[in-house]
C-alpha cells in the first residue's frame, strides 16, 4: 500500500454543501468552531472556502469496509481521499495536457477555374489539399478552472484557432470563459471542421463571418437556467476585428477599439428537448449586433436561428443516426445612406445507416444585394446543394465523398468534386451535442 | 380565519415542508446502469438515483444529449466507471453541467473501475494500431460480482462522506451487498467448473466479457471484433469461422448493444449456440444487479452445458 508522506490540502469545490444534502459538519469533536480558526488565519479567503476544505492525510489503508486486503484487489479508498489508491495498473498521467492531431487533406476536382468554396479551411485547388492539421489541447488548470486550445497548422503558418480558459468551479450554472474562442452563434459556429458532415463550410458562414467563422478574443458568460428543461443562456464579448472571422463587423480595419460599442456582442439562447429515448431536439436562437466598417458609429446585427433533429434509435445494435438540421442567419448592416438586409440558411439531413457508412444531402440559399461593397459581384440568391457518402474504417478515421452543385451570386453553374480523408491521434476531448 | 389567509398558511408550510422532503435524499447520478444498480443497493431509499445510459445503448457511444447536463448540474455525487470508458462522452456533460461539485477531483466525482482486480493492463507501448484500447485496463469490469462488491465498498465509503448521517446504513448495505455478490460469485463458479473444461470456451463480440470470463474460469478465443473498437471484417469473420470448429467452441455471446447479424451468420456456418446476454432492467432498483449478473451467468453457463 502506498503512504503519502506529506499530508496536502485540497481545497474542494466551490460553493458550501448543496441544499439537498444534509449538513455534514458536526458541532463538536476537532472541527467545532473551525470556522473562526480559519477567518482568522486565512483573513479573506475564509469566507470563499468555509465548509470546503477537506484536509487530506496519510491513509495507509482500507477504512471502513468489510473486506480485509486480501480481497481488496490493491485498490481501496479512504474516506479521505476522493479517489481511489493502490498498487499496480491505472492511473499513470503525468499531468500532461491531452493532445491530439487532426488531419484533413482532400482531393478536389472542379469545373470552374477554381473551387468557391468560401471556409478556409475547404479544398478550393483542383488537385490535392491541405486542408489543416489541427492540434488540440485540453486539460484541467487547477480545481477551479480548465484549458482549451486549437492550434491549426496549414501552408500559411499556425493559426491560434482557440485558446481559452473555462470557469469549473462558480457553481449556481453559471460559467465564464476567456481568451480566444468561436462564438457561439448558432450551433455550426462552434464547432471545428472535423465534426462537420460536410467537408466544406456553410455558403452562409463565410459570407457573414468569413472563412474562419465568428471569433475573436474576449470574454464570455453562460448560465444553465434552474428551469426542468434544457435552457443555456449565454453572452460574450469578443474582438469586432478580423477579415476571415469578423467581415460583416470591422473586418480588415486595424484600429483598436475605443469604446465596448466598438466590440462585438453576442447573445444566445440553447434550449435541448430530449422528445423520447431515441428523438433529440435542440433549438437556439442567437444574435449579434458589432461595429461596422462601412462607416462610422455605422452598425452591423445578425440574427440568427437554429434547429437540429436527432434520431438514434437505442435498440439493440442498431448503427443508425439520422440528423436533420436548418440553420440560417438574417444580416442587416447599416452604412452611410444605406441599409443592407440579407439572408443565409442551410438545410441539411445525414443518416448513418451502418456503423461504417453514412450519406447526407444539403441544400443552401444565401441572397446578394445590389451595392454591397463586401460582395459586390454577389448580386442575386446563390443556391448550392451537395451531397456525400462517409466510410469510417474506425471511429479515428473517415473517408468522405463530396459533390456539389452551385450556381447563382452572379456566376456560372459551377461543379465540384472532392474527396476528403481525416485521422484522429492522441486523447481528444469529447465533443457537443 | 379568511380563506386567503388559510392558503397563505397552507403555501408556507408547503413550502418549508418541501426542503425538508428533498434533503432527506442524495442526488446521484451513475453513468450507465450496472454500475448504477450497485449504486442503488449501495443508497436504496437514501439516494435519488439516475442513470444516463439506457440499458441498450453502448457506453463507448453515449450521446452527451445536454438533458444529461442538466441531471448532472443537480447532483451531488456523480459515479463513473472511469478507465476511460466514458471519456468520449462524459467530460463534456460534466463541463456543460457547471456544477461544481462533480468536477474530476472533487469529492462528488467517484471512479469505480480502479476498485476492480483490473485485467488486460497493457504491459506493452500502446498505440492505437491495437484498436482502441484502454490505457488503464479493460473497462468492463461489473459483470464479475467480486468486482461489484469491491465498488459497492467504494460507493458506500464516498456516499457516507457525502452524508455522514447515514454513513452506517450505507456500509451496512454495502456489506449485505457482498456476502450475497460472495455467495453468487461462489455458487455459479461452482456450476461453471462442473462443465468439462474443454467447452469452457467462449466467442465473443468485443473484448468486454473478460471478467465473466475470468470468474466464471472460461477462455475467450476470439472477438468477432477483429481487434477492440474496429467493426467486423470479412478476412477476420473467416479466420473466427475456422477457429470455432477447431477448438470445439461451444457459445457465442455478445451484449444486447452490438449489431447480431454477423453473429447470426457465424452461428449459422458454425452451429455454435448464439446468445444475447440479458438487458440490465431498471437499475434504480437494489436488486437489479443480482437479478442480472445471475441471469447472464445462467445464461453463460446454460450456453456451455451439453
Amino acid at each position: 500500500m502506498i503512504a503519502f508522506g506529506v499530508p496536502v490540502a485540497i481545497v474542494a469545490q466551490a460553493p458550501a454543501q448543496p441544499a439537498t444534502v444534509p449538513a455534514t459538519a458536526p458541532a463538536v469533536g476537532p472541527a467545532a468552531g473551525i470556522d473562526r480558526e480559519l477567518e482568522e488565519a486565512l483573513g479573506g479567503d475564509a469566507k470563499v472556502l468555509k465548509g470546503r476544505v477537506v484536509p487530506v492525510m496519510v491513509d495507509p489503508g482500507p477504512v471502513g469496509g468489510p473486506p480485509g486486503p486480501a480481497d481488496d484487489g490493491g485498490v481501496t479508498t479512504s474516506p479521505l481521499m476522493p479517489w481511489p489508491t493502490g498498487q499496480g495498473g491505472g492511473g499513470g498521467d503525468s499531468g500532461n495536457p491531452d493532445l491530439s492531431f487532426i488531419l484533413d487533406v482532400a482531393a478536389a476536382m472542379f469545373d470552374t477555374e477554381r473551387g468557391r468554396q468560401l471556409g478556409a479551411h475547404d479544398p478550393t485547388e483542383a488537385g490535392f489539399n491541405l486542408q489543416q492539421l489541427e492540434l488540440s489541447i485540453g486539460s484541467a488548470v487547477d480545481p477551479f478552472s480548465r484549458f482549451d486550445g486549437n492550434l491549426v497548422f496549414s501552408p500559411f503558418g499556425v493559426e491560434i484557432e482557440e485558446a481559452y480558459a473555462t470557469t469549473t468551479a462558480l457553481g449556481s450554472g453559471l460559467q465564464l470563459r476567456a481568451g480566444q474562442f468561436l462564438t457561439r452563434f448558432g450551433r455550426a459556429n462552434a464547432t471545428h471542421p472535423h465534426t462537420w458532415d460536410f467537408v466544406d463550410q456553410p455558403l452562409w458562414m463565410g459570407k457573414f463571418f468569413g472563412g474562419e467563422g465568428n471569433r475573436g478574443l474576449g470574454a464570455e458568460g453562460s448560465v444553465l437556467l434552474p428551469l426542468p428543461w434544457y435552457v443555456e443562456a449565454v453572452g460574450s464579448l469578443t474582438d469586432a476585428r478580423g477579415a476571415s472571422t469578423n467581415r460583416s463587423f470591422l473586418g480588415t480595419r486595424l484600429a483598436p477599439p475605443r469604446t465596448p460599442l466598438d466590440l462585438l456582442a453576442t447573445g444566445a439562447v440553447k434550449q435541448f428537448f430530449p422528445l423520447s429515448r431515441d428523438w433529440s431536439l435542440s433549438a437556439g436562437i442567437s444574435g449579434a449586433t458589432g461595429p461596422s466598417a462601412l462607416g462610422a458609429r455605422d452598425r452591423a446585427d445578425l440574427f440568427g436561428t437554429d434547429l437540429y433533429l436527432r434520431y438514434r434509435p437505442l435498440e439493440a445494435g442498431d448503427p443508425t443516426v439520422v440528423t436533420v438540421l436548418l440553420e440560417g442567419a438574417r444580416r442587416r448592416r447599416q452604412g452611410p445612406g444605406l441599409l443592407l438586409e440579407d439572408t443565409g440558411w442551410n438545410l441539411s439531413a445525414v443518416w448513418r445507416f451502418d456503423f461504417r457508412w453514412g450519406v447526407g444531402l444539403r441544400h443552401e440559399e444565401v441572397s446578394g444585394l445590389p451595392g454591397d461593397p463586401l460582395d459586390p459581384a454577389w448580386l442575386d440568391m446563390r443556391r448550392r446543394t451537395s451531397a456525400q457518402i462517409t466510410f469510417w474504417p474506425s471511429e479515428f478515421s473517415r473517408i468522405r465523398g463530396q459533390v456539389s452543385r452551385d450556381e447563382g451570386a452572379g456566376q456560372a453553374v459551377g461543379h465540384a468534386a472532392m474527396l476528403a480523408i481525416e485521422t484522429v491521434i492522441g486523447a481528444h476531448g469529447s465533443h457537443a451535442f | 380565519m379568511r380563506p386567503s389567509m388559510i392558503l397563505f398558511a397552507l403555501f408556507w408550510v408547503l413550502l418549508s415542508a418541501w426542503p425538508a422532503e428533498a434533503a432527506r435524499r442524495v442526488s446521484v447520478v451513475a453513468t450507465v446502469p450496472d454500475v448504477g444498480a450497485v449504486v442503488a443497493a449501495v443508497g436504496g431509499d437514501d439516494i435519488a438515483l439516475v442513470v444516463m445510459a439506457e440499458p441498450t445503448q453502448d457506453p463507448h457511444f453515449v450521446d452527451a444529449r445536454p438533458h444529461l447536463a442538466l441531471q448532472l448540474s443537480r447532483a451531488d455525487l456523480l459515479v463513473a466507471v472511469g478507465l476511460d470508458l466514458e471519456v468520449g462522452w462524459l467530460p463534456r456533460l460534466q463541463v456543460g453541467a457547471r456544477q461544481p461539485d462533480i468536477q474530476v477531483g472533487r469529492l462528488g466525482y467517484l471512479e469505480v473501475g480502479p476498485f476492480s482486480q483490473l485485467l488486460e493492463i497493457p504491459r506493452t507501448r500502446l498505440d492505437r494500431s491495437f484498436g482502441d484500447l484502454h490505457a488503464s485496463g479493460n473497462p468492463h469490469v461489473m459483470l464479475d460480482p467480486r468486482n461489484a462488491a469491491r465498488i459497492a465498498i467504494g460507493v458506500a465509503d464516498r456516499l457516507a462522506r457525502i452524508d455522514p448521517e447515514r454513513a452506517q446504513a450505507y456500509r451496512d448495505r454495502a456489506r449485505r451487498f457482498k456476502v450475497e455478490s460472495d455467495r453468487v460469485a461462489a455458487a455459479w463458479q461452482a456450476r461453471s467448473r462442473a462443465i468439462p473444461l474443454e467447452r469452457r470456451r467462449m466467442v465473443t463480440y468485443h473484448r468486454s466479457l473478460s471478467y465473466l470470463a475470468n470468474w466464471l474460469s472460461i477462455e475467450v478465443v476470439d472477438t468477432l471484433e477483429p481487434q477492440p473498437g474496429i467493426a467486423p471484417t470479412p478476412a477476420h469473420i473467416k479466420d473466427v469461422l475456422a477457429r470455432i470448429p477447431a477448438m470445439g467452441v461451444p457459445l457465442l455471446a455478445q451484449e444486447p448493444w452490438y449489431p447480431e447479424r454477423v453473429a447470426d451468420l457465424v452461428a449459422r456456418r458454425t452451429g455454435i449456440r448464439r446468445v444475447t446476454l440479458p438487458v440490465l432492467e431498471d437499475a434504480t432498483r437494489s436488486d437489479a444487479y443480482m437479478l442480472w449478473v445471475e441471469a447472464t451467468a445462467r445464461m453463460v453457463c446454460g450456453g456451455l452445458e451439453l
